[in-house]
């Protein structure tokens, strides 16, 4: 009867601490005129007593764990990765009190530790020293702010490894005590051993896979905040672009409302503005006869002209149905897209080839399936590393280049007219552009 | 059989070709027949479409109604191993990247010694026709056509898991298995190791002490195995 009653007792005492100390952790003050509060209690009481009473001493804890997970998570309402925590520092005070208590008293008085257990009084005694115990540890608003901050910081989207975690503790937790204070059952052991191997197991990969994948969002962070230097460097650039463009515009204004006398002026002042004076070049313009008038030829004959002063060994081949093509038909928005990869290509082969010994541009227009093809080809030297040309800003010329290929992907990406092709023949890379008319 | 596609627009100068690949082909063992035109008209695209083996193509750079560069355009579509002469009037000087892109054999000026440069082109012709003359390969949506005489050798990249094609020039890496190469590049090249397929055209010769392979350009690459050794031995 005293046994039943000391059991109870103790049970009893130890739910009530386990929940003062729950509720001091979460930092929610006990209502003590709720029917559940009492309902918890009871609970809990039962299970204590049953767990300890009905299983054995080695995983008395690990049910008694579950069980006040289960319950705390009802009576207290939080997700279940702080329940778990909390719960699981809960228990972690409760064992520390306990070991307070047993270094006091078997270490420092020098009593038998087998009276803890055998003797009613002190048994009781030791309930109500632990609860004691722990009821100071948790008057420590420091230490309760600290461990509540850091539980609801956590907000871990894997719940897996904090319940591993948790039980891992607790398994630990429960070997530390009873190798200490008892003789363990060798089956038990070797069970517990393997049981602790493969959480461990688990939570190395899962903590491993977690890492990694944090590595990669911040190469991904640190890869956007690049990009956005980048860009914020190209629009300062293209502000101060446009305010130059604006200035030169208004003098040109000027200079064409002068009248005719001022013509050669302007277009000396256009020609120091492209840092180059071009001279016409009359064999050129033979050649260019057949290309396409309207922007297209303009654009070439610049480009030429430019490569013929770069001592660039060109060949442009026109094929004769281009002539007869309807060019004027096509949409005004559809040829600036045209002049843009165009553009494009043609400054992206000169500036390959102008620092070779051996440079070699060919420009061949074609007509084929009702479609304008072309194909600008150079001849390179080393190795070619296509898979990034796409990519912005990436380049080997320096700063301030490696858009230009970026831009004509987003020009193809949004127009169905339009698509491109890459041809590497031996040392020659080309570029064809495939314009549907 | 060899089979000479012959266009050129200039009366004469067709029949100094015609004579000129006659006489060449009289001190040839091998059979020979000659498809002549004057322009690029329907006929002549018959017959570059009809699949004949062994073309070797003579070309006349322009014509009335045609340029050569669109006909090879549409050979090279279909065809990259026929072998393509071309004869112009014009400087040869802005045909060399042109000569690289489509591959021909040779450009020739008519008015710089031509029947001779002809008969050279012809008789270099005679020795690679009808072999595999360029590896073709579409990989990440990049066409690479690679004139199988450039090529030293070819390894495996583990790390990457590509094929390295290794040339005079450069080194192009694309995702193939060896075993797919080898079939592609054909009988010209011979495994010297587990990871290395060699063009022997291109060997020169081997270090058998050091294990070492030199090429005709000087490269060098040290991927031997035993079995490469004793068949090399053997010949």
């Amino acid at each position: 009867m005293i046994k039943v009653l000391q059991d109870l007792i103790g049970a009893g005492v130890m739910s009530l601490i386990a929940f003062y100390i729950f509720s001091k952790l979460c930092k929610k003050e006990i209502d003590w005129k709720s029917r559940k509060t009492y309902e918890f209690l009871l609970i809990y009481m039962i299970v204590i007593i049953v767990s300890y009473i009905g299983t054995s001493k080695f995983f008395k804890n690990m049910i008694n764990f579950i069980c006040f997970v289960v319950l705390t998570k009802y009576m207290f309402k939080k997700n279940i990765n702080k329940t778990v925590l909390l719960s699981l520092l809960t228990l972690g005070i409760v064992a520390i009190s306990e070991m307070i208590y047993v270094f006091i008293l078997v270490g420092i008085v020098k009593v038998n530790a087998e009276i803890l257990q055998t003797d009613y009084f002190v048994s009781w005694l030791t309930n109500m020293m632990i609860a004691a115990i722990g009821w100071v540890i948790v008057r420590n608003s420091r230490m309760i702010d600290f461990l509540n901050k850091k539980v609801e910081n956590i907000d871990s989207q894997n719940r897996m490894i904090v319940i591993m975690f948790a039980i891992l503790s607790l398994l630990s937790l429960t070997i530390v005590i009873y190798y200490i204070y008892f003789k363990v059952n060798f089956v038990q052991s070797v069970i517990l051993a393997i049981a602790l191997i493969l959480i461990l197991l688990f939570l190395v990969f899962n903590v491993i896979n977690e890492k990694e994948e944090y590595a990669k969002l911040q190469i991904k962070y640190n890869l956007i905040n690049q990009n956005l230097d980048t860009y914020e460097r190209v629009l300062r650039s293209q502000k101060k672009q446009n305010h130059e463009n604006s200035n030169n515009l208004a003098v040109l204004r000027g200079m064409i409302q002068n009248g005719k006398e001022s013509a050669i002026e302007a277009l000396e002042y256009i020609d120091s503005l492209t840092g180059k004076r071009l001279n016409d070049d009359q064999e050129l313009l033979m050649e260019i006869q057949d290309v396409p008038t309207g922007g297209l030829q303009g654009l070439l004959y610049q480009k030429l002209l430019l490569m013929k002063e770069k001592k660039i060994n060109y060949n442009l081949q026109v094929s004769k149905l281009i002539i007869d093509m309807p060019f004027h038909k096509i949409k005004s928005n559809k040829k600036k897209n045209l002049y843009t990869i165009v553009g494009v290509y043609l400054d992206n082969a000169i500036q390959a080839v102008e620092k070779y010994q051996e440079k070699l541009i060919s420009i061949y227009l074609y007509m084929e399936n009702h479609s304008m093809i072309i194909t600008i080809s150079n001849n390179y030297e080393g190795y070619l590393d296509i898979t990034n040309f796409d990519e912005e800003g990436y380049t080997d010329k320096g700063d301030g280049h490696g858009y230009g290929l970026c831009l004509v992907k987003n020009i193809i990406d949004k127009n169905k007219d339009f698509c491109n092709e890459r041809i590497i023949n031996g040392s020659i890379f080309s570029q064809k552009l495939i314009m549907k008319i | 059989m060899v089979s000479f596609i012959i266009c050129e627009d200039n009366k004469k100068m067709n029949e100094n070709v015609v004579n000129i690949v006659d006489k060449i082909m009289m001190k040839n063992k091998m059979s020979y027949k000659k498809y002549i035109f004057f322009d690029y008209d329907s006929s002549f695209m018959t017959v570059m479409e009809r699949k004949i083996p062994n073309k070797i193509y003579i070309l006349d750079i322009e014509t009335p109604t045609s340029s050569g560069i669109d006909i090879v355009r549409k050979i090279r579509e279909k065809d990259l191993h026929s072998i393509i002469i071309f004869l112009t009037s014009h400087d040869e000087l802005g045909y060399i990247i042109l000569k690289q892109e489509f591959m021909f054999l040779s450009f020739i000026c008519k008015f710089d010694d031509y029947e001779q440069k002809l008969s050279e082109s012809i008789k270099k012709a005679l020795k690679i026709v009808g072999q595999k003359l360029v590896l073709s390969i579409t990989d990440s949506g990049v066409i690479y056509n690679i004139p199988i005489d450039d090529i030293l050798y070819i390894t495996r990249d583990s790390v990457d898991r590509k094929c390295i094609i290794k040339t005079d020039y450069t080194e192009f890496r694309v995702n193939r298995s060896l075993s797919e190469m080898l079939v592609e590049v054909g009988s010209k090249f011979k495994q010297s190791h587990r990871a290395c397929i060699i063009n022997m055209e291109r060997f020169r010769k081997m270090d058998k002490r050091k294990k070492l392979i030199t090429f005709d350009s000087g490269d060098t690459i040290d991927l031997v195995n035993d079995d490469f050794k004793k068949e090399l031995a053997k010949r």
